[in-house]
């Protein structure tokens, strides 16, 4: 058991630190519908497996063993060490209490921008807003809204403006601010998935982009757009404070744009398919050597009662 | 007189917006001559302030409240609130472009300069 739970955390290190590498060279669309899935699922096989293991040291207190009627002897001597199976303890709690945090904070913030949001005329999904800061973002569906100023729109070109607003639908009509969510949850519940949720960050942004791209049909026109844009709103940030989200990595997005658009890749793509369906293993494993340690543990359990 | 939340906030609203200066928790208590508790007032004010319908200074040991009569000027208002966002706030939301760190400045104008025709 302790080597199938060794085996299952080295897993997902390795997920943690060549997912995000991989994702890169895939095109951005298949890489969030991929990523941010697997990087729940890997986070949930990572609990599960502390979870078995702290469960091998919970079962040892007599109270618990005669509930489930195993011998807490035969328990102590087939399991992890205590220590560390406590240690795995702590961190289910704590990973829980982060998850849960998270998820009420994301909620909060949700209703907080929806009741900014109220009583603003827009023209469709769009809202321009009266206001010489350079600024464009999106609002999640539910709330469904994209928000413009018109210091931005001034200072854009008319074929910039189409390349921003194709940008901003695309957000609202593939809901990347929920796969953003869900990386962001799987990484509240275990830190080595940060990276993975910057790159989902990342990748949902280049989703937009590549959209826009094909929407205005002209590559170039999308990164000179991010660049200048970028770059104005770096230079009004100097004077007044700005909204504190980021649109990904905005230099690897510009280089991808002047880039030729992103190819279907097989060898990555099988890589990282690989590489989820490689954190399951060593789970199912750690769950079938739990399962035997205790039906062992039952089984003496019995013989001595009888 | 039983009168709900929505109904003591209007009047509330329309007596600042009435007294054409800001006024503080005890003069709006006064004009609306109900007889109303110091602290209902303070709370409704409070509450309109976080809806954006008053704006508020400092005047003393209290705050002075302003109606915020224009419809533009309350979406500005809100919006203001909105490009602050902070934290989970801005997470929540997708932006198009955001700031870049010196290094990203330089490479992206040099790359712009090079790519122009």
């Amino acid at each position: 058991m302790t080597d199938a739970a060794v085996m299952g955390i080295a897993v997902i290190v390795v997920f943690a630190a060549f997912a995000p590498g991989l994702a890169r060279r895939l095109p951005p669309a298949t890489a969030t519908r991929l990523l941010a899935p697997a990087s729940v699922f890997v986070a949930a096989s990572g609990i599960f497996i502390l979870a078995v293991v702290a469960f091998t040291w919970v079962g040892q207190y007599p109270e618990i063993a005669q509930r489930g009627a195993w011998s807490t002897a035969v328990l102590r001597t087939n399991s992890p060490p205590a220590a560390a199976a406590a240690i795995c303890g702590v961190l289910v709690l704590l990973a829980a209490i982060s998850a849960s945090l998270t998820l009420i904070r994301r909620a909060r913030a949700l209703v907080s921008v929806r009741r900014a949001c109220r009583g603003l005329t827009a023209t469709g999904d769009v809202v321009v807003v009266d206001d010489p800061r350079p600024e464009a973002f999106t609002m999640p569906r539910p709330i469904g809204r994209v928000v413009v100023t018109t210091g931005l729109l001034d200072a854009l070109r008319p074929d910039e403006r189409r390349a921003l607003f194709a940008h901003e639908l695309s957000h609202l009509a593939h809901h990347h601010a929920w796969w953003r969510l869900i990386a962001d949850l799987a990484a509240a519940v275990n830190p080595l998935l940060r990276p993975t949720s910057r790159s989902v960050a990342t990748a949902v942004e280049r989703w937009a982009d590549e959209d826009a791209a094909r929407a205005v049909r002209d590559r170039r026109l999308v990164a000179h757009t991010l660049a200048r844009v970028a770059l104005r709103q770096t230079a009004a940030a100097r004077s007044a404070p700005q909204l504190a989200a980021t649109g990904g990595d905005i230099a690897t997005r510009v280089l991808a744009l002047l880039a030729p658009a992103p190819r279907r890749r097989p060898i990555p793509l099988a890589a990282l398919i690989a590489l989820v369906v490689s954190t399951a293993l060593p789970a199912a494993a750690v769950q079938h050597s739990g399962e035997n340690l205790f039906e062992h543990a039952a089984s003496h359990s019995s013989n001595r009662t009888v | 007189m039983a009168r709900g939340r929505g109904d003591l906030e209007q009047q509330v609203f329309a007596t600042l917006v009435a007294g054409e200066r800001p006024m503080t928790t005890g003069q709006v208590r006064e004009a609306l001559g109900d007889g109303l508790a110091y602290t209902t007032v303070m709370t409704v004010l409070a509450r309109m302030h976080a809806k954006g319908r008053v704006t508020r200074e400092r005047s003393g040991r209290s705050y002075a409240y302003t109606a915020v009569d224009d419809e533009a000027e309350l979406a500005a208002l809100q919006i203001n609130r909105l490009l602050d966002a902070h934290g989970d706030r801005a997470a929540v939301l997708t932006r198009f472009a955001g700031e870049l760190s010196d290094d990203e400045s330089r490479l992206l104008r040099s790359v712009l300069d090079e790519d122009e025709p």
